[in-house]
């Protein structure tokens, strides 16, 4: 029940930042739109408040684990379709790259690193029914599968930064998702905690960009921020490549030990071609971002005020650096 | 109980015998006061119901509904007080009256002990509902809103005399605390489907059941503010109280009879929250929602186990409060464009912001956020409902989307968006405003922090 608590007041406060410059009506259909999705994925949940009251008696976890039901379809069907619109899986995806509406800090830390990861966080949670139940498992395989490519693929095509980088995320938790497909909790919770790192910075990122070039956010009007703003590209490049699991960064901790076991274990082949493929198309949209953004020559108005001048912004990115090259390698060892 | 009727009626000679500019602040204070009283009542200490004489009673069903009823009456005369200042004394008076009058009935209806007893009250507080929606309303079709009120819920409740004088030949007393003792379950016959029609009806009348409804939007937006807000509060909870107490006379019956009205009320939640979703008009919409919560409560009272009885109170009070809330928004609005079509008064989170703080807590909780009792009144009738049968969990699903959808709907529409250009002369929230939501947003947040005082007698 208190699950239930958070996972609606999450959803609330996402409708209230998004819709945060509420004279927009874009961000006022923005915020309505996630709501929406992320009600239809509440039903899931109650579904399986409900089912697990009249078969366990029970709302407590340590009490539903402890009674190991059989025949858990259900309810597990429940959590995934509640997991699917929390965090934007392929049927209910299209809440994220519009809520995008709202200013970049609130993206960066709802949209990228703690609220979106709350789907996959509540299938973390009941992995132990999860671990019984092989239809669930390859249903949950399949559909971040499905999600890892489209969005990826989606991702390829935008011009908004933000939107590249919202569908990255969407890439990413379809990611996570498989990850729980094969049956690999601890994995999965290992890759939300670094991608928080990264993501994070990557939206930070995008935001002194966009702010130093007077709220522009199309890609095809920035380009040579390479000599203009260094620190933000040192950040920027990292966060990309981090996001591309090189080695010895964090992202290399969790995704490739990801890629690894979803090779060696004996699962579905097609899911495994596309998160293979997603993964490779990850790199693309990632050199994509770095090549319209940070090099060639200046496309954009040349009055503009580019600085980094601001120490809370610095600040903060200076630690989400810091943490995207080196927690990963703090949290497995 | 004398100890609140007699106040309440006492009430009356307060308002005729006060000084001009005396009568707002008497009335509120008093009526405040009374409810301060009916809290003592919710302190039972058994599941037994406290009896205070041979007429009246109280029980853990009754309690919070009469405690909602009499912490309304301030609030109500609060709510009123701009409309009706330009109106001269005697018909000031005239309306404070009425509402008193109102306020006794419906205490006396809530803790009756004989249902005949219950039965003339309930017909009885139709008669000031009426005076006040037909004379205080502001449109000329209120008039045709008070005929489909009177005589709905009229020809609803007919039958209920006659079923229950046929009860009181069979059994010998309709005293509800008898009844408990002397319960045989009814044979099943012709005319006891009709007996088990008759009792029924009269309530899924007033509550409203979608297929009888029509009522409803129409006495909803043609009542003044303090009509609008006792009607959607209380009156409503009075089927459902009704419901409540009869359906353990009925059994077994109610196994079968309640199939269509359970497939009525089921899909009458959907079309009415859909309904909703294309409202141009404030006051309809929030009538039409009421319709949705009430369609909840009737399938947890139909389907009648423990938990669904425990969500149907809860949803009740919670709803009370919300409604009436809603209402004293959608009335601030009016007061200021005098209109009620939304687009004209939006935008308004730029103008008034603590107003739409006020918004923002009614529609949250109007759309069953976690951990507000309307949550727990709806998650409580949904549970019960999927282990009634586990496919109605989709409707359920359905109903909660569309309701958050409207919800928010009904936000951004008055709140968000550039305001008009014609909005710069409104009045600023009064200070006796920002207290009306106050009261109402008080209540319903104190008791999200204890739920088991309205949850029932099955707790």
């Amino acid at each position: 029940f208190q699950l239930f608590i958070g996972w609606e007041g999450v959803g609330i406060m996402s409708f209230l930042l998004i819709g945060w410059w509420y004279g927009r009506t874009d961000a006022n259909t923005a915020a309505l739109q996630a709501i929406l999705y992320n009600r239809i994925g509440d039903i899931g949940f109650i579904m399986a408040m409900a089912w697990f009251l009249f078969n366990t008696n029970t709302w407590d976890l340590q009490q539903i684990f402890m009674l190991d039901p059989n025949l858990t379809n259900l309810p597990l069907l429940g959590l995934l379709l509640a997991a699917t619109g929390k965090s934007a899986q392929f049927g209910l995806h299209p809440w994220l790259p519009s809520a995008m509406e709202g200013p970049t800090p609130v993206s960066a830390l709802l949209h990228s690193s703690t609220m979106v990861v709350a789907g996959v966080f509540l299938l973390i949670r009941f992995h132990p029914l999860m671990e019984n139940n092989k239809t669930i498992q390859s249903l949950t395989l399949c559909l971040g599968a499905i999600t890892t490519l489209f969005t990826a693929i989606c991702a390829l095509t935008q011009n908004d930064i933000k939107k590249i980088i919202a569908f990255s995320t969407s890439s990413q938790l379809g990611l996570m998702i498989v990850t729980m497909g094969i049956n690999q909790p601890y994995l999965a919770f290992l890759h939300i905690c670094t991608h928080a790192f990264f993501k994070a910075m990557l939206f930070m990122c995008s935001g002194s960009i966009i702010h130093s070039l007077n709220d522009e956010q199309d890609i095809r009007k920035m380009g040579g921020l390479f000599n203009a703003m260094p620190f933000t590209t040192t950040s920027l490049i990292i966060g990309s490549l981090a996001l591309t699991g090189i080695p010895f960064l964090t992202g290399f901790y969790s995704k490739d030990l990801i890629i690894e076991t979803a090779n060696t274990s004996y699962t579905n082949a097609w899911a495994l071609l596309m998160t293979l493929i997603a993964t490779s198309l990850t790199a693309v949209y990632s050199t994509r971002i770095i090549f319209f953004a940070l090099l060639g020559q200046p496309r954009f108005l040349p009055l503009t005020s580019i600085n980094e001048n601001s120490p809370f912004l610095i600040n903060s990115i200076k630690r989400l650096l810091i943490g995207s090259i080196f927690a990963g390698f703090f949290i497995s060892n | 109980m004398l100890k609140i009727i007699i106040p309440t009626i006492m009430l009356m000679p307060l308002t005729w015998l006060s000084k001009k500019n005396m009568i707002w602040i008497n009335t509120t204070t008093y009526s405040l006061l009374i409810s301060l009283i009916s809290l003592s009542l919710l302190n039972q200490p058994s599941n037994n119901s406290l009896n205070f004489s041979l007429m009246f009673f109280s029980d853990p069903l009754s309690a919070p509904l009469l405690v909602l009823t009499t912490w309304l009456l301030p609030l109500m005369l609060m709510a009123s007080q701009h409309h009706l200042s330009k109106e001269p004394l005697i018909r000031k008076k005239l309306y404070i009256t009425m509402l008193t009058m109102l306020q006794t009935f419906l205490i006396m209806t809530f803790t009756a002990t004989e249902l005949i007893s219950f039965y003339i009250l309930f017909e009885a507080t139709l008669v000031p509902t009426l005076i006040i929606i037909t004379r205080w309303g502001n449109q000329t079709e209120r008039l045709n809103a008070g005929l489909y009120f009177l005589f709905y819920t009229l020809m609803g409740s007919l039958p209920l005399l006659i079923a229950l004088i046929s009860i009181q030949n069979l059994t010998g007393s309709l005293n509800f605390l008898l009844i408990q003792y002397w319960n045989q379950a009814l044979p099943d016959s012709w005319s006891n489907i009709f007996l088990w029609l008759a009792c029924m009806m009269a309530f899924m009348v007033k509550m409203p059941l979608y297929g009888l409804h029509l009522w409803l939007p129409k006495a909803h937006v043609e009542a003044p503010i303090a009509g609008s807000m006792v009607l959607a509060a209380i009156l409503l909870k009075l089927g459902g109280y009704g419901m409540l107490r009869i359906t353990t006379m009925l059994n077994p019956q109610t196994s079968f009879m309640a199939y269509p009205f359970l497939m009525l009320s089921l899909w009458g939640m959907i079309m009415t929250s859909s309904i909703c979703l294309r409202q141009t008009d404030l006051k309809s919409l929030i009538a039409y929602s009421s319709v949705s919560h009430m369609a909840l409560v009737i399938v947890a009272v139909l389907i009648q186990t423990p938990w669904s009885y425990m969500g149907a109170t809860a949803l009740m009070i919670a709803h009370g409060l919300t409604s009436s809330m809603l209402f004293c928004l959608a009335n601030s609005n009016y007061e200021r464009t005098h209109s009620r079509t939304m687009i004209l008064a939006r935008g308004l989170q730029t103008l008034l912001p603590l107003m739409a703080a006020w918004w923002l807590l009614a529609s949250l909780t109007n759309l069953a956020l976690p951990p507000s009792i309307n949550l727990i009144g709806e998650l409580f009738v949904v549970m019960s409902s999927f282990s009634w049968s586990n496919i109605t969990i989709i409707l359920m699903g359905a109903n909660i989307t569309i309701t958050a959808l409207y919800s928010l709907y009904m936000l951004i529409t008055t709140q968000r968006g550039k305001y008009t250009h014609h909005i710069n002369s409104i009045k600023p929230s009064f200070t006796r405003e920002n207290a009306l939501m106050a009261l109402h947003m008080t209540p319903l947040l104190l008791l999200s922090l204890n739920p088991k005082i309205i949850l029932g007698f099955t707790y």
